[in-house]
């Protein structure tokens, strides 16, 4: 059975535009869940995750971000919630924005999807966080 | 973009009951071991997408909470279109929450669509000291109603997943026996063709 990988040990092998290849997996401690199989995602640059509005308590409980507030980050797109495997999707917040979480382990954010994309005549984006998840060769 | 249909069968499921009685915990601790605060749980959830094994096929689940929408015994029509399965959730310790089953069984019978697949879950059965409504009184419940039944614990994860993959498998049961499945407004969505990728972890 494969290991799970890192993101910068598989990102030599991945450029912009590139399907997933590997099985996406929750990075948490101990949590093997599977959140998205391959060839569904397309791996795009993005704004990062907005972090306007989480509480400052919860914040402190999540994965340390060693990267800057502002500025874009990889993601894997994908237009449809039934695309992922397994995912939690929370509440709107009040700009409209919805965090992406292991949908066993309840930890994120692992991405987003922001609604104003949407009114803005875009089409909806979820976005999965390149770097938050690991990877597994299949 | 990438291909977007790796599942047989589109399920969409709901979590019905009083405020209290745990229908969130469900809903956020349908496997894992992790009671602890997060930041989803300081949120709040919308929904979860589930993916599961039955009998070779691939079903995809898309689990819904009322959104507090029960405090005002209001649950729209729009909450129950599309819906497919509906878990009715009473706590075990708290009469109360049981006996307004009734209401909305009535409920979902008024408002949701015909032959939806419902199952009767009396939550937090681990909390022995406190019960206030016996296994036995669910059962005959249940059997008023003509619904399955099972005891479950959030908390405890104690028949939390088989509550969602036995719902799951009376509506893939239903779809099945429908002679021309075909996708509908209901939000089902029949697919034939097998997903190449590996079988996702069922929870």
């Amino acid at each position: 059975m494969a290991e799970k990988q890192e993101y910068k040990q598989v990102a030599e092998a991945i450029g912009e535009g590139a399907v997933n290849a590997h099985k996406l997996y929750c990075p948490f401690n101990n949590c093997s869940s599977l959140i998205l199989s391959p060839g569904v995602g397309v791996l795009t640059r993005k704004p990062k995750i907005p972090k306007e509005s989480f509480p400052s308590r919860a914040i402190e409980e999540e994965k340390e971000q060693e990267e800057e507030e502002e500025g874009d980050d990889l993601f894997w797109v994908l237009t449809d919630p039934f695309q992922f495997d397994n995912l939690g999707f929370s509440k709107s917040s009040t700009t409209g924005i919805k965090y992406l979480a292991c949908a066993d382990c309840d930890r994120g954010p692992l991405g987003y999807h922001d609604a104003n994309v949407i009114e803005q005549g875009g089409q909806a984006e979820y976005l999965l966080s390149a770097k938050r998840v690991l990877y597994k060769k299949i | 973009m990438a291909s977007s249909r790796n599942y047989d069968i589109l399920i969409k499921l709901l979590l019905i009951g009083d405020s209290g009685v745990g229908k969130s915990c469900l809903l956020l601790r349908f496997s894992e071991d992790s009671f602890t605060p997060s930041f989803i749980t300081t949120i709040g959830i919308d929904f979860k997408i589930r993916t599961i094994d039955l009998d070779g096929k691939r079903i995809k689940m898309q689990i819904w909470d009322t959104a507090g929408q029960e405090r005002f015994r209001t649950i729209t029509t729009a909450y129950y279109r599309g819906a497919m399965g509906i878990l009715l959730v009473y706590d075990v310790t708290d009469e109360k929450s049981f006996n307004n089953i009734r209401n909305w069984f009535a409920n979902v019978e008024q408002h949701a669509s015909e032959g939806v697949n419902k199952l009767l879950i009396g939550n937090k059965c681990d909390w022995e000291e406190k019960r206030a409504v016996s296994t036995e009184q669910g059962k005959a419940l249940a059997n008023e109603l003509g619904i399955p039944f099972i005891e479950a614990s959030a908390k405890a994860n104690i028949n939390v997943e088989e509550a969602f993959v036995s719902l799951a498998r009376q509506i893939k049961q239903r779809v099945d026996l429908a002679s021309e499945p075909q996708p509908s407004s209901s939000g089902v969505d029949i697919n034939n063709s097998k997903s190449s990728s590996g079988g996702g972890k069922c929870c």
